[in-house]
């Protein structure tokens, strides 16, 4: 372990005590798409392009064999090589291992066979299957009430986790389980799933979504329950929310419980959603949360520049968040706009995430929000199918944001032109703006000239003027 | 289906080319998007009542005033939309759960996408769905699996490599896709960065171009269907042109190469030509044509029946889209996306 690794894990374990300032950034690596001759490069180019870390996930469906065995060690597949090569070139390492972590594999990497059995289905109120389309294939959405589903997943979960136990647990920072952060689950196959294991179901909304909870929570503690027994300690579990932390039907019930891992919302549908979002999660969360930003796309889903997942992944910065995963910053197929090559060579996009990092480097991560920045999916007139991607669009329900801007004696020319985030005695700045947007502080406490301009999408770090007394 | 090759811009230029409304953009411009015409206005209603209203662009609306279906398009108007949808409550439940009561998972997806046309289809029949504007007067025949397979063979028979070079006004490459469908095995699509490292730099000579993926292709990946070499900019004007006789003429003139050129291409360049015939001649003859025109009409239905993919599928796919993107409002610029 070299002196760079060492100090970015010490920064890892003692996340809590806030130690350091700096979000931490994992670069998520679909690792068993890509020559094993080729990590060393890829990992090594990572850290270059200012990473502190790999996010691995570990799909199920790769390393399930076709007689129900597991395949931890053949050479595409060695689990802990890649994450010996990682640690070699001095990055911190995350492992997911879902039962559904990746969104470029059929059915989220849960294995066909599983999905065949139709014990697992949620099931609609016509006891037909509900059905999720994962890169165009109509696709069973499982049953997280299904003991046959259950049972499954724990045993994969129990499989990887004992495997990891017995070669490389010690070197990983994060274990991952839970069904994804990405997934477009249809929010029915949780609230109104008509699975004989999930009981029965009342038409209350308010009864539906509790029974949900229930259902899911019960889920979650069953996966962490095996992780833990397999090996894994208490402070490497984190658990992953199905979408949206703010829509997310569990997330309230385990912010208390666990560290969690969140979607955050498209590029697209704005500064100021995104900026609730993370603001909202790091508000609830009291045992910590880690943001996936998004990085490309899959062929099947609506196309992102590399420009414009960078501007959304500033806003998450900038919004506080304490460490980031950029999904899916290398990959060998299945995926388009990676930063590096199959090779590992980094592409001339992968220069803007570079820049990107250069320049929140001074950004601060969030110690104390507000409680008041939290904020739920208000109970909806919409029914619950795709929820979790209605309110990454923002189109859930409307809500008032804290004005830090004015808390602070800041004055803007457009009400929705930036946003504002004191932390101790440093202010971040960020434009929300298609125009430079010009922030007045009329008591000159944060800036020399009592103004700024900021550019379209920009943002600005500034320390408090000595004297300044607000 | 597999994917190569593409990387974020690439990919977006594609996209964009057939879908503008998918455009990737940044945060910091959605205040922008939302003050642009244009986009999806949705209403979720009942007994003549809106539960609910979103605008793709905008969000919530509020809509206090709603007497029915019959004022969506005043609505549409009122909102800026290009495009509206109408969904009786609990319709889209529905929907979903007669489609996952139909399909066998065990089944090819394809089955199960036409299922979902088929609970669309009752839907609108039901009247508890609502499309406007109406893009397919008339309805289409809902095709089965044997026709989108024969369709498929006629467009790209299996074991055969078919290609499209775009590019921009300066002759610069602006986008290339290799679509490859290989004998039992998935279909696969090789993008823009893929064909350039092998084929090295293409010069916009749309000969020489040409020759070289052929070679290539024909190396690596096996024969070639067809390959089409033209400008970003005249493919996007003929995409949306509603002239008769637009693609035929570009063809004639060069503007776009297609080499080889497959029976298909042909058969339906022919039919664009017979169209444009008919349309001229009926502009100059006026009522004398009349007699005759049924038969010219019979004629082409019956050559483009049996060799085109319109005729097959029984729907004018190229039509459908021209109408779309029509309402869809501006391309993106292929000199103007130069951003990774």
């Amino acid at each position: 372990m070299n002196g760079a690794h060492e100090e970015i894990h010490h920064a890892w374990d003692v996340e809590g005590s806030k130690s350091h300032t700096r979000a931490k950034r994992f670069a998520m690596v679909r690792w068993d798409t890509i020559e094993p001759s080729r990590w060393s490069r890829g990992f090594f180019a990572l850290r270059e392009l200012g990473f502190d870390g790999v996010d691995l996930p570990i799909v199920w469906s790769v390393h399930e064999r076709e007689d129900l065995s597991w395949d931890f060690t053949s050479a595409q597949r060695n689990v802990a090589a890649v994450v010996h090569a990682a640690r070699t070139a001095g990055l911190a390492v995350r492992v997911r291992v879902g039962p559904r972590c990746v969104e470029s594999e059929p059915a989220f990497g849960v294995p066909r066979r599983v999905l065949e059995d139709t014990a697992t289905h949620a099931r609609n109120a016509r006891r037909g299957a509900v059905l999720e389309p994962i890169a165009l294939v109509p696709t069973p959405a499982p049953s997280f009430a299904s003991r046959a589903f259950i049972e499954a997943s724990a045993s994969w979960v129990r499989a990887v986790v004992s495997h990891l136990a017995t070669t490389s647990l010690a070197e990983i920072d994060a274990l991952v389980v839970g069904p994804g952060t990405f997934a477009p689950l249809r929010a029915d196959a949780l609230e109104s799933d008509h699975h004989p294991d999930a009981g029965p179901i009342t038409a209350d909304r308010a009864e539906r979504r509790a029974r949900a909870e229930h259902i899911l929570v019960s889920y979650y503690e069953r996966l962490l329950d095996e992780a833990q027994r397999a090996g894994a300690s208490e402070r490497q579990l984190r658990a992953s929310l199905i979408g949206s932390p703010s829509a997310a039907i569990a997330a309230r019930a385990l912010a208390d419980k666990i560290a969690l891992d969140a979607s955050t919302p498209f590029a697209a549908s704005g500064t100021a959603t995104i900026w609730r979002d993370v603001r909202s999660a790091l508000a609830r969360c009291a045992r910590g949360v880690h943001f996936d930003v998004g990085c490309g796309s899959s062929p099947f889903s609506r196309p992102l520049r590399n420009r414009d997942a960078a501007s959304a992944a500033r806003v998450v910065l900038a919004a506080g968040a304490p460490s980031i995963t950029v999904r899916y910053a290398w990959t060998g197929h299945g995926w388009v706009g990676s930063l590096l090559d199959p090779e590992g060579t980094a592409q001339r996009a992968a220069m803007r995430w570079r820049a990107l990092f250069e320049e929140c480097a001074a950004i601060p991560v969030a110690t104390a929000v507000d409680a008041s920045e939290a904020v739920d999916a208000e109970p909806s007139w919409l029914p619950p199918i795709y929820a979790g991607w209605l309110a990454q669009y923002d189109l859930l329900s409307k809500r008032t944001q804290r004005d830090t801007l004015a808390s602070e004696g800041l004055r803007c020319d457009s009400s929705q032109g930036a946003f504002a985030r004191r932390e101790g005695m440093t202010l971040v700045l960020l434009s929300a703006s298609e125009k430079p947007v010009i922030v007045h502080d009329p008591e000159h406490v944060w800036l020399d000239d009592g103004m700024v301009e900021i550019a379209p999408g920009a943002l600005l770090v500034c320390a408090r003027r000595q004297g300044g007394v607000r | 289906m597999h994917f190569e090759g593409f990387d974020a811009k690439s990919w977006h230029r594609i996209v964009t080319l057939f879908a503008p409304g998918l455009a990737s953009r940044p945060p910091n411009e959605h205040a922008l998007r939302a003050r642009t015409p244009g986009g999806l206005l949705v209403i979720v209603h009942k007994d003549n009542q809106v539960r609910a209203a979103m605008h793709s662009h905008r969000g919530h609306c509020d809509i206090a005033e709603f007497h029915g279906v019959a004022s969506i398009p005043k609505l549409a108007e009122q909102w800026e939309a290009r495009f509206a949808v109408a969904i009786e409550e609990g319709a889209v439940e529905l929907m979903l759960d007669r489609w996952g009561a139909r399909v066998d998972p065990k089944e090819p997806a394809l089955e199960a996408w036409l299922l979902l046309i088929d609970a669309v289809r009752e839907l609108v029949d039901e009247k508890k769905l609502y499309f406007w504007p109406d893009l397919v007067p008339g309805g289409a025949p809902r095709p089965t699996r044997a026709v989108i397979d024969a369709a498929s063979d006629l467009v790209l028979p299996a074991g055969k490599v078919a290609f499209a070079l775009l590019f921009r006004d300066d002759a610069t490459l602006d986008a290339a896709a290799v679509i490859a469908r290989p004998v039992g095995a998935p279909v696969t699509v090789y993008g823009t960065e893929k064909v350039v490292s092998s084929v090295g730099a293409l010069s916009g000579d749309s000969r020489r171009d040409l020759s070289l993926m052929r070679a290539w292709l024909e190396r690596e990946l096996g024969p070639v269907h067809f390959g089409v070499h033209t400008q970003s900019s005249t493919l996007e004007a003929l995409l949306r042109s509603d002239q008769p006789g637009a693609w035929s003429r570009a063809f004639n003139e060069g503007q776009v190469r297609i080499e080889p050129t497959p029976p298909w291409v042909v058969a339906a360049l022919g039919v664009d030509i017979a169209r444009t015939a008919i349309a001229i001649a009926r502009g100059a003859l006026g009522s004398l044509v009349d007699r005759v025109t049924p038969t010219l009409e019979s004629a082409t239905r019956m050559v483009s029946a049996r060799a085109t993919l319109s005729g097959i599928l029984g729907l004018d796919l190229g039509s459908l889209l021209g109408s779309v993107l029509r309402r869809s409002g501006a391309s993106t610029s292929s000199n103007t996306d130069d951003v990774d």
